[in-house]
């Protein structure tokens, strides 16, 4: 279970070069990416250098993760930048104190209450985002695209297209701390990067031992199979909306720490980089398959290949061509890794199964059953 | 579809407007006509695919147990004879008959009171499809277990059915297992041919 990439080794049996270069290409391609560049550049490789690769990865790293979750049930979360952005907003507006005109009063809610309300903004986006696509059966593409614009609407119309700029607090007001997240290091290390840790191992706990990992997969593989097994289908499908709102309000809080501002256009475009990192990790599109350790991987390989171009001065231009050629060459390299057994999985009766014993019948798909159906005597 | 009316009681409780996980625990368990679309999660292992229905069995707090699943799976494997490379093969190296008993496996270890089957020995070969009534047999008398099935073909249901229940055309009607062929066919309605 822990393992899904272990699936085609197991049939394999002997030890296969080939195999072996394309189950791990994640991990190989962020080898090459660490070599080609440390090659080019002399400041590529040094610790600096990847820790602040690393903290960029992190906004990354938590946005896949949030994706992977919707990808593994066979949805699409496109809304997951835009919530970034409107996250990063509420947390920057919340920061300014939030003045109750009835009251007369404004209100300085410390961090701890600024990320939580954050927190709960991402996960109503995503419930929005879960309900109409498990219970009013909209498509996971339409709805998330929708609130993707939502999303983003609200914020501009909360600051006016303005950005907020003092997210430092109040020693007076008792709110400071919020650059903590995105400035300080814990053991040398960028704190962001330990909440993408921490939210990876958690996840891939969730996914390896618990039921609602089981869930997660069977939904994605066959959710009509799963329902009649007991999974309860629905609330699977909202929670992982849920989850992916929650880890793009995270993303949000961190990047708008780091930049020490919050934009209404942050995170522009990043629910593509987010598709991407899982994808490069493995994952199907098609739901089913794919692993946190994957996702983590390829959102390396998105953030240490954009930021090694940007230190060898590669025009931004080439830098689109190149992540867009990535992203093209990593689903090909699925689609070889799956292609042969989703055949066996066909889902539609009208194709052939392969591997078909040839004892008794013929063929045991749908085209050798109508006869059967008819209450033809003779037959028996 | 949805419900047009009546109630459906086992062992006194209304199970007709549970879920399907409440139905589960009831003891009613189906296993679908389809095996590809409803029957199967072709992303998973066999073993994955055996306790995809028990994961209540095997889960301790929050966390489930890998060495408790393993029991539920090699407990399925052997009971409803499985052949696989063992529980981590993939579910489309099996034949067709043995995805069919991954399928019964799966609702078995739930241990419920009542399987239903819907065309159960549609696609699978001869042998197979003897042995899997031969398991349906083997548990309905060890375990008490009823089992209900349906199918098209007549001769299917004459020779190991105890009750037969013909429905054709908004209508039901019971009979007992001695009957023929063309009462069979007399009462669905069809003109007897042959």
């Amino acid at each position: 279970m822990s393992n899904h990439s272990h699936a085609a080794r197991r049939q394999g049996g002997g030890f296969d070069l080939g195999r072996m270069l394309l189950e791990g290409r994640a991990f190989f391609a962020l080898i090459a990416i660490i070599v080609i560049f440390s090659l080019l550049s002399p400041v590529y490789f040094s610790t600096g250098n990847f820790l602040t690769m690393s903290s960029h990865v992190a906004i990354f790293g938590l946005l896949s993760i949030g994706m992977l979750l919707v990808i593994l049930t066979g949805g699409i979360d496109l809304s997951v930048g835009s919530t970034l952005g409107l996250c990063g907003v509420v947390a920057g507006f919340l920061m300014q104190g939030v003045t109750l005109d009835a009251f007369g009063v404004t209100l300085y809610p410390p961090v701890w209450v600024v990320v939580l309300l954050t927190c709960g903004v991402g996960a109503f986006i995503g419930a929005i985002n879960g309900v109409l696509i498990a219970y009013f059966k909209v498509p996971a593409f339409v709805a998330t695209l929708g609130l993707l614009y939502v999303a983003r609407g609200v914020a501009l119309l909360m600051t006016d297209g303005l950005t907020y700029n003092n997210l430092g607090g109040d020693p007076a007001l008792g709110n400071t701390g919020f650059d903590w997240l995105g400035f300080n290091r814990l053991f040398g290390v960028p704190v962001g990067v330990w909440v993408l840790a921490i939210v990876a191992v958690v996840t891939l706990l969730a996914l390896a031992r618990t039921p609602f990992g089981r869930w997660v997969y069977s939904t994605g593989g066959n959710a009509r199979a799963a329902e009649l097994s007991g999974v309860p289908v629905k609330r699977v499908q909202v929670s992982v909306y849920v989850l992916s709102g929650i880890c793009a309000a995270i993303a949000g809080l961190v990047l708008s720490s780091q930049l020490t501002s919050a934009g209404p256009t942050a995170g522009t475009t990043y629910e593509l980089t987010a598709i991407a990192g899982v994808v490069i990790g493995g994952a199907a599109l098609t739901g089913g398959r794919g692993g946190v350790r994957g996702t983590l991987l390829g959102a390396f390989v998105i953030g240490f290949l954009s930021d090694g171009l940007v230190i060898i001065g590669v025009s931004s231009y080439w830098q689109t061509v190149f992540t867009g050629a990535v992203i093209v060459l990593a689903v090909l390299l699925n689609s070889i890794q799956y292609g042969g057994r989703r055949k066996t999985a066909a889902q539609t009766s009208a194709t052939p199964l392969l591997p078909l014993r040839l004892r008794g019948r013929p063929r045991a798909t749908g085209k050798a059953q109508p006869p059967s159906r008819q209450p033809s005597i003779e037959a028996v | 579809m949805p419900l047009s009316g009546g109630r459906v009681l086992l062992e006194g409780v209304d199970v007709s407007r549970l879920s399907i996980a409440e139905r589960i625990d009831n003891g009613l368990v189906l296993v679908p006509e389809d095996r590809q679309r409803d029957g199967l999660v072709q992303t998973m292992s066999v073993g994955e695919n055996l306790s995809l229905a028990s994961i209540k069995a095997f889960t301790k707090g929050l966390l489930t147990s890998g060495s408790r699943e393993r029991g539920v799976i090699d407990e399925s494997i052997s009971s409803v004879h499985i052949k696989t490379d063992g529980p981590r093969a993939d579910i489309g190296s099996l034949s067709g008959g043995n995805q069919q008993k991954v399928v019964i496996g799966k609702m078995l270890a739930t241990h419920p009171r009542v399987v239903l089957l819907d065309e159960p020995s549609r696609g699978i070969d001869i042998g197979a499809k003897a042995e899997v009534f031969k398991l349906l047999a083997e548990g309905a008398a060890s375990q008490g277990l009823a089992v209900i099935f349906s199918t098209s073909e007549v001769g299917e249901c004459l020779s190991i059915a105890h009750r037969i229940v013909v429905m054709s055309r908004d209508a039901s009607r019971p009979s007992s297992a001695d009957v023929s062929k063309e009462q069979i066919m007399a009462a669905s309605g069809e003109s007897v041919v042959a």
